[in-house]
């Protein structure tokens, strides 16, 4: 059996045991603007953003964009081919400010493609759950009662042709985040 | 003497050599702006470093929580000793599912296991999602670095391939338009995938699941469109939790690309319904090296690429010349291990300048294991002739401190009235691309004979 055999050769290899470092002390940013590193990281990372005062704002506009012709794909309307669609509207669990990632989760997903073959991905999130690090993201997100998860910061992009950045590699071409 | 060999080809076109090195001290730099803005920078990377060795170090352990949290999780998982086996099981999980297609995104694993030559001879189409993949693969090219696979080819290179592969309009090589062609072709083989394959960037013991982390999102593309996800992961790339993957994301993308983290970073904890993911556990060799005392730190690496972009060798004779997976100053420590005949001569091509460990996230003392492969390297009696003698001659002149003054004064006058032909020809390979200085007239020890006395 190579499972028996891996693990064996690596009992018998294995250099004497390091410690584990003591965990990384949470500094305390509270004076920092969150809101507005994390706007500044987002539009960094190719993303727009919108404010609103309510959440109730934020569904008037998804309302407006039906309104407006746009086929709009969420949780309430999950129906149809997500690569067709105008745009697909998930809820961001958690923002961070240091890189404007937001975390969504398959729960709130109307399909795990849904996030990556649309062509316009928007978020919403909630100011009060943009966090400062990377840490302290991870201090929220429980990974035991997650099935996917993802952070997203901005649209899909590449580099590869000669570093000349091009956004819309294969997934959304444009990324918004609606916060409130 | 290989690596030297194909520098040197790769240095005939000047221009060329120039534009390579400056695209990859371009990446150097946005790193280093990236790395300013973390005031914690240097603490990340203790961490970091520290993390991995306790890992690495209770690897057996972590491996074996990793897999019952993962069975637990619904993933299936599987152990392979080798690159022969691990290749075959990607075979027979392809076989099993009647598929004779793999859509799959970038993974050094793979190109370590030479898997698609692999599969191709068993008849399965294999379709590299990541741009710069592709289009290696269209070249039938092997990646001349780990994060910017095509970094050594010319857009115009790029616009031409595309043209025969693509039907692309001729002489158009904007990458704008070019990215947009290869998104059309490749949308459709993510919208028939049946069977996805990812790489593996973090493996998380106590939660049973593993990161992946693309910026085109071709990894998710392929992956929830399949029904079926293989994943390769080596041993290394097990951690304790999700405390320390906090630490390793804060460093790899801004290492990698200067990017604070990448635009997807996706957790795999659960396969969706009436899906199945498979996770294959590697060895190929690692666990031998993990008990190579002067060696076993070079398998904390996290495979950012930010030791190529700043090595002036590398910059300046290209990944392919390296005739490995993975080119640059880790690859160096790497491959001995692999085959310490074949890559003899890969801990020489460096300068020893040490910037590689300055720049790497986890502090692999990359420098010191190249000084310390060349030892290994010299008692395994693999070393060329030529540099043992060099050596062997160097090192008698360094330990007599009479001759070694009385040779320095010699040299110093015969430099200077000895014709260039005599001094530069094809004995002195070391002067093929390189002027001494012009010799001094006096060595440090006159100077300060003379000088010591004076106030």
């Amino acid at each position: 059996m190579s499972r028996a055999q891996i693990l064996n050769s690596i009992s018998k290899n294995k250099p004497a045991p390091v410690k584990l470092p003591a965990p990384r002390k949470i500094f305390d940013k509270a004076d920092e603007d969150l809101l507005q590193a994390f706007i500044d990281k987002a539009i960094d990372a190719g993303s727009e953003t919108e404010n609103f005062d309510s959440f109730e704002k934020v569904e008037a506009w998804v309302k407006q964009q039906r309104k407006n012709g746009k086929y709009v794909m969420d949780l309430s309307m999950p129906a149809g081919d997500p690569g067709m669609v105008d745009m697909v509207v998930i809820r961001g669990q958690l923002g961070v400010a240091e890189n404007g990632a937001v975390w969504i989760d398959d729960e709130d997903m109307p399909t795990r493609k849904s996030p990556f073959v649309t062509n316009h991905l928007v978020l919403t999130l909630e100011k009060v759950k943009i966090l400062p690090d990377m840490h302290e993201a991870y201090s929220k997100v429980d990974l035991d009662r997650t099935s996917f998860g993802v952070f997203i910061a901005g649209p899909s992009k590449t580099a590869d042709i000669e570093q000349s950045l091009v956004i819309g590699a294969h997934g959304p071409i444009k990324n918004t985040i609606l916060l409130y | 003497m290989k690596h030297a060999r194909a520098a040197r080809e790769f240095l005939r076109n000047g221009p060329r050599t120039d534009w390579h090195d400056q695209a990859l001290w371009y990446v150097r730099q946005k790193r280093d702006l990236q790395k300013d803005g973390i005031p914690d920078w240097e603490d990340l990377r203790e961490q970091a470093s520290a993390i991995k060795e306790h890992t690495l170090s209770n690897l057996d352990q972590y491996l074996e929580e990793f897999e019952t949290n993962a069975l637990r999780n619904g993933i299936r998982v599987h152990w392979a000793l080798n690159a022969q086996e691990h290749n075959h099981m990607v075979l027979e999980i392809l076989q099993q599912a009647g598929v004779n297609r793999l859509v799959k995104s970038k993974s050094m694993l793979t190109e370590e296991c030479q898997m698609n030559p692999f599969l191709e001879k068993k008849g399965i189409e294999v379709i590299e999602s990541d741009l710069g993949e592709r289009i290696i693969q269209f070249a039938e090219q092997d990646p001349s670095h780990i994060v910017l696979p095509a970094i050594h080819m010319k857009k115009e290179e790029v616009g031409k391939l595309f043209e025969k592969k693509l039907g692309t309009k001729p002489g158009n090589h904007d990458p704008q338009y070019l990215t947009g062609a290869a998104r059309k072709h490749l949308r459709e083989h993510f919208l028939a995938a049946e069977v996805a394959m990812t790489g593996v960037n973090f493996a998380l013991a106590e939660s049973g699941g593993f990161v992946v982390c693309t910026n085109e999102g071709n990894a998710d593309m392929g992956i929830h469109h399949a029904s079926i996800h293989i994943a390769s992961m080596g041993i290394e790339k097990v951690i304790p939790g999700k405390e320390h993957l906090a630490v390793f994301l804060r460093l790899l993308a801004r290492s990698a690309t200067g990017q604070p983290v990448t635009t997807y970073t996706s957790h795999f904890q659960r396969p969706d319904r009436d899906k199945e993911i498979h996770l294959i556990i590697v060895d190929n060799g690692r666990s031998e090296h993990l008990g190579k005392d002067k060696f076993w730190r070079a398998l904390k690496c996290i495979r950012c690429g930010a030791c190529l972009n700043t090595c002036p060798v590398y910059r300046r004779s290209g990944g392919h010349s390296y005739g490995y997976t993975i080119p640059g100053p880790i690859g160096s420590i790497l491959t001995p291990r692999v085959d310490l005949k074949a890559f003899s001569d890969l801990p020489y091509a460096s300068s020893l300048c040490g910037s590689c460990s300055d720049v790497c996230p986890v502090k692999i003392e990359i420098h010191e294991q190249l000084y310390h492969w060349r030892q290994e390297v010299n008692e395994q009696g693999e070393l060329s002739r030529k540099k043992k003698l060099g050596i062997r001659f160097m090192g008698r002149l360094l330990a007599r401190p009479r001759l070694y003054q009385k040779s320095g004064k010699f040299a110093r006058k015969a430099l200077r009235i000895t014709p260039r032909f005599l001094v530069y020809n094809r004995l002195n390979p070391w002067g093929l691309s390189r002027d001494l200085p012009e010799p001094p007239r006096q060595s440090f020890q006159e100077w300060y004979r003379e000088n010591r006395n004076k106030s």
